[in-house]
Order: structure tokens, then C-alpha cells, then sequence
């Protein structure tokens, strides 16, 4: 290929009209060819201009929620893939001798530490959150026990985040998934409103939904499984339930 | 958040490349969550964040439109262009001073054909020899109007006072 040739390659390159066996060809030309690197930048920084040229649409504000959803989904998978230190219990436990046996000491204290564990993870407490944001965590009901997630709201954001793992994946139909997890905000006086849609994360264990507004509007969140999204009230069983956190003594 | 400043300049690209509101929001997502992804590779010297995000949702709306989004698009190696510091600069002031008119302008002074090959390649995503077909004109034809319409567009837009440091 002459740097003519490819002269011609970049500038369909750089309108993205290039065909795939072209696009192999300019490659490996332009591997070589330094003179042809700096005709390409040109090309594309003039196309580059183009976008500007077409009258702005506003795309629906539900698109910013779904994209949050899914960053903090995908980092929600990552803290928890990422190998942990054990908790301090696990390692006095390890420690202890061999063939060691519950006494009856020791099941007292376990049972009290899986009910303090119970307690703390169901009440709404503030735990290794960033400063500002405040956390609450419940588990599932009894519909879907393995359903844990977490609520952070961020007051000067006005924006809460929901985390939810242990939700089975989305029944299908006719090969796509049918309806959605909703999430709904529980109002003081008990009514549901619906706050947004559960995104999974590329793990599909984790899902995630971004909820914009004050917090201190709704007294709680629950989810439910919706046959059909845009349904205005919960149709399906509530399958988890957290308070919204609480504020911070001033 | 980067899709504040350049969500809705993606939403208006990927929506008139797809032609569908649903396809573009989707598009757009997957294009803001790789920018998030690969913010760690990007390059300041080789052009603006906003020339980036839109170069993105543009290759991805056009893999959705050619049913290839599972294949990696091949990325141009431009190791060996000359860094574009001063471009960088001069990008922005050209998006914040060029005006949707002034491009316009630029581009309603292509001949015609000119200007409807790069639509049809840029606004609507055909590839070189579906426009060939298109237009019933040869390949070579479709090669030569792209590369004529960029540079005359450089060219109109220099003359208004844009000023490039490629040469």
C-alpha cells in the first residue's frame, strides 16, 4: 500500500466508513508510516467536528440513572471480588487449638454474636462509609432470605444508591428477560412510589439502581419483581426491604 | 460526571446514526461505561475528552448498525503522530467558539455529493461500498469524495479562524 492509498483509507477511517478488509490494510501501513500517523490524526480531529453540527436532543433523564446504576454496580462486584483480609472473629477463631468444641460458654457467645450480627446488619448504622453518605442494610424477606443490599445516601447529592446481591437472575421469555426488580419508595404513610429499576452488574450477582431526590421524602425502599416494567404499583412480592439511613446527630 | 458535560452531544450522535431513541440510549450507555472503564489509557495529547467520548459512541453505534458489537474494533495505532498538545488547547476553544452555524456553514459549501457521501458515511453509518452502491458510483469514487469533503472542510473551517497545529 502507497501512502496515497492510505491517504484515501484514512479519511473513510475517520467518517467510520471504512470496510473491515481495508481497515487490516491501513493498519498494518500505518504501523510503519509516521508521515501517515499525523495524516490520520487530521483526518479524525476535522470529522470530529461533525457531531457539533447536529441539532442537540436531550436524552431521557432515566438514561443517567441506569448509566450510575451500573457504575456503582460494577464497583459494588469489584470490592467484593477483590480478595479480603478475614474479619477479626475468623482469625481468633483459627487460632484457636485443634479439636476445639463448642462449651457452653462458647455457644452463648457465639449465639450472641450471630444475633448482634443479625442486629447490626438490619438496622439502619452508619459503618466504613465515606465521609457524607450514609448507610443502612437489611436483608431479604421471607420470599428471597439470600437477598442483602445496601442503601447510601449521599445529603448533599441528594442522591441514594441501592446495592442488592443475592437476587436470582431475571426469569426469561421468549429469550429476553422478562420485566424487572423495581424498586419502590415507601412513603411515610405506607404508599409505594416507584424510585427506579435494578441494573445488574456484568457479574450478574450484583444489581444496583441510582435514587435521585431527598431521602428524608420516603421512609424506606423495597423491591419487588415486576412481570411488567412501567407498572405503577407493586404487583409481585416484596422481596427485600431497607429504611433509608439514618441522619447524623448534628 | 463526565456524562453531564457530554451525554447529550453523545445522545444527539448515536441517535442519529441509529435512527431508534432506545438503541442510542444503549449505545451511549455502554460507550460512558467504557470511558469509565478505559479512563486509565486516556490520552490529553491526542485530542479532548469530548473527541474521545464521541468517538466512541460513534464506533459503537455503527458496530450496533453493522451487527458486529461483539468484535473489537481495530484501534489505530498513532504512536508515531507528533503529540498534539497545542491541538488539545485549540480543540476546546473550538468547541466552545465554532458554533453549530459555523460548521453547518462549513459543511452546506461541500459540493453535493461531497457533502451527502460523508453524511451518509458519518450521520448515517454506511460503509464505503454501501454508498458506493447508494450513489452508483465506483469505490474509488466514494474514497476520493470522503478525503476531498475533509479536507475542504478543514480548509472552510481554517478559514474562519480555526486553527489547527497538524500540518
Amino acid at each position: 500500500m502507497t501512502c496515497d492509498d492510505c491517504d484515501l483509507l484514512l479519511a473513510a477511517h475517520a467518517v467510520g466508513a471504512l470496510d473491515l478488509d481495508d481497515e487490516r490494510r491501513l493498519v498494518v501501513h500505518l504501523q510503519g508510516c509516521a508521515g501517515c500517523q499525523a495524516s490520520a490524526a487530521a483526518y479524525l480531529h476535522t470529522a470530529d467536528l461533525l457531531p457539533l453540527a447536529l441539532e442537540p436532543v436531550t436524552p431521557p433523564p432515566a438514561l443517567r440513572s441506569r448509566l450510575l446504576a451500573r457504575v456503582h454496580a460494577e464497583v459494588a462486584g469489584e470490592e467484593r471480588s477483590r480478595p479480603r483480609r478475614a474479619p477479626l472473629r475468623e482469625r481468633l477463631w483459627r487460632t484457636l487449638p485443634a479439636g476445639r468444641g463448642l462449651t457452653a460458654m462458647g455457644a452463648v457467645a457465639a449465639m450472641a454474636a450471630v444475633v448482634l450480627a443479625v442486629w447490626s446488619f438490619a438496622i439502619p448504622h452508619r459503618q466504613a462509609s465515606p465521609p457524607g453518605v450514609l448507610v443502612s442494610r437489611a436483608c431479604g424477606l421471607t420470599p428471597l432470605p439470600s437477598a442483602c443490599g445496601e442503601l447510601s445516601y449521599t445529603p448533599a447529592t441528594h442522591q441514594s444508591v441501592l446495592t442488592v446481591q443475592g437476587l436470582p437472575p431475571l426469569p426469561v421469555a421468549n429469550s429476553a428477560p422478562l420485566g424487572g426488580y423495581a424498586v419502590w419508595l415507601i412513603h411515610r404513610n405506607g404508599s409505594p412510589v416507584l424510585g427506579a429499576y435494578l441494573e445488574p452488574a456484568p457479574d450478574g450477582r450484583t444489581w444496583a439502581a441510582v435514587l435521585e431526590g431527598d431521602a428524608s421524602s420516603y421512609v424506606a425502599v423495597a423491591t419487588t419483581h415486576e412481570p411488567r416494567i412501567g407498572s405503577a404499583v407493586p404487583t409481585g412480592p416484596e422481596l427485600l426491604r431497607i429504611s433509608r439511613p439514618l441522619t447524623p446527630p448534628s | 460526571m463526565l456524562y453531564d458535560r457530554y451525554g447529550r452531544l453523545a445522545f444527539t450522535l448515536a441517535l442519529r446514526v441509529l435512527g431508534d431513541a432506545g438503541a442510542a440510549e444503549d449505545v451511549v450507555q455502554e460507550a460512558f461505561l467504557a470511558v469509565w472503564r478505559r479512563a486509565a489509557s486516556y490520552r490529553p495529547e491526542r485530542g479532548s475528552l469530548r473527541t474521545w467520548v464521541c468517538s466512541i459512541v460513534h464506533h459503537r453505534a455503527i458496530d450496533r448498525l453493522r451487527g458486529r458489537s461483539g468484535r473489537a474494533r481495530l484501534d489505530l495505532s498513532l504512536d508515531k503522530a507528533p503529540p498534539e498538545v497545542a491541538l488539545s488547547d485549540t480543540w476546546e476553544t473550538v468547541a466552545a467558539d465554532l458554533e453549530r452555524e459555523h460548521i453547518r456553514r462549513a459543511l452546506a459549501e461541500l459540493p453535493d455529493e461531497q457533502r451527502r457521501t460523508i453524511e451518509l458515511a458519518y450521520y448515517a453509518g454506511y460503509s464505503q461500498s454501501e454508498i458506493s452502491s447508494l450513489m452508483k458510483v465506483p469505490l474509488g469514487t466514494v474514497k476520493g469524495r470522503t478525503r476531498m469533503a475533509l479536507r475542504r472542510l478543514r480548509s472552510t473551517l481554517e478559514r474562519q479562524g480555526v486553527e489547527w497545529s497538524v500540518t
